[in-house]
């Protein structure tokens, strides 16, 4: 369970265990310190690195993958223009987007063995006044396209994480200013248990996998 | 535990120092001769805000205010003034 009670003081203390394995978390901002930290107290035997979707896609990388984006990061033009683009280019702009979701996803599954994408969580009211989609809209249309590329891919509902945590206190304006980290503390926490959780869970299912393998050859 | 002893527990969290070695330090010596980076003064506002129960105003927020123990004290004591 995700732990909203231990001070922070007691998170900081934890260190990476000497063998701890590196995630890569793709995401533009980092999410350094305060997603790292709880990352370890959930599970020292990780520690994480950034990468933006385009150094991901440019790298040779071996690593367990976490996906955690935003609209903001993702489709910058469509986050800054959004009110001042036609229906025309929102819906070249969201095609773009679909295109550099699929290259991702394809990388992550033929380079991580336990991808993870937290889908995208917007909030946001339809633009009734041009009738044109909302944040929300359009990062529920790239989510939908998401599900319909993965394979091997775990898909977490950022959504459902927010509503654990409350919606209001999820996203932390304050914190993207002071700290170019668009979630709150608890935000973060609620992040990295699921991270830590997943990569866990993955971690077991392919030993699992591989022991059987072995045991019953390849064909398995 | 007063203000200043929390205040040296949460630099000394932050650091990964002991609260002596934190203790110790002069209050005008530069804190990022004792390691002191971006992460670390993340950490150290997130401890601060919490253990302290307050929430730092963004302008307040500058590299200056926290450089070194005595610019950390008279950052936070203009907040308990009022």
């Amino acid at each position: 369970m995700i732990d909203f009670t231990i001070p922070y003081k007691e998170v900081i203390k934890i260190s990476p265990a000497k063998d701890a394995e590196e995630i890569v978390c793709i995401r533009k901002g980092s999410l350094e310190p305060i997603f790292d930290s709880y990352v370890r107290y959930y599970n020292p035997h990780l520690t994480v690195r950034y990468t933006d979707v385009h150094g991901y896609l440019a790298e040779d990388v071996h690593a367990p993958a976490v996906a955690i984006l935003t609209l903001r990061e993702i489709a910058p033009t469509l986050w800054e223009k959004l009110y001042t683009l036609d229906e025309a280019e929102i819906r070249a702009q969201v095609e773009n987007v679909k295109r550099l979701l699929t290259r991702l996803i394809e990388k992550m599954e033929r380079c991580s063995s336990r991808p993870v994408f937290f889908l995208l969580h917007e909030q946001g009211s339809a633009l009734l006044c041009r009738g044109l989609p909302s944040a929300g809209e359009i990062a529920a249309e790239l989510n939908a396209h998401v599900l319909s590329v993965v394979h091997s891919t775990q898909c977490i509902d950022t959504g459902e994480i927010a509503a654990q945590v409350g919606t209001q206190n999820f996203w932390d304006e304050h914190s993207l200013y002071r700290f170019g980290c668009p979630f709150s503390k608890e935000g973060c926490n609620a992040l990295a248990y699921y991270t830590a959780e997943t990569m866990k869970k993955k971690k077991r299912k392919s030993a699992s996998y591989a022991t059987a393998t072995a045991f019953f050859g390849a064909a398995f | 535990m007063n203000r200043k002893a929390i205040i040296i527990d949460c630099l000394a969290d932050a650091l990964a120092l002991t609260a002596e070695e934190t203790e110790n330090l002069p209050d005008d010596a530069s804190l990022s001769e004792y390691g002191m980076d971006s992460i670390h003064f993340i950490n150290m506002i997130v401890l601060l805000e919490e253990e302290l129960g307050m929430e730092f105003l963004d302008s307040d927020l500058l590299p200056d205010n926290f450089a070194s123990k005595q610019a950390i004290f008279d950052t936070i004591e203009k907040y308990f003034e009022k």
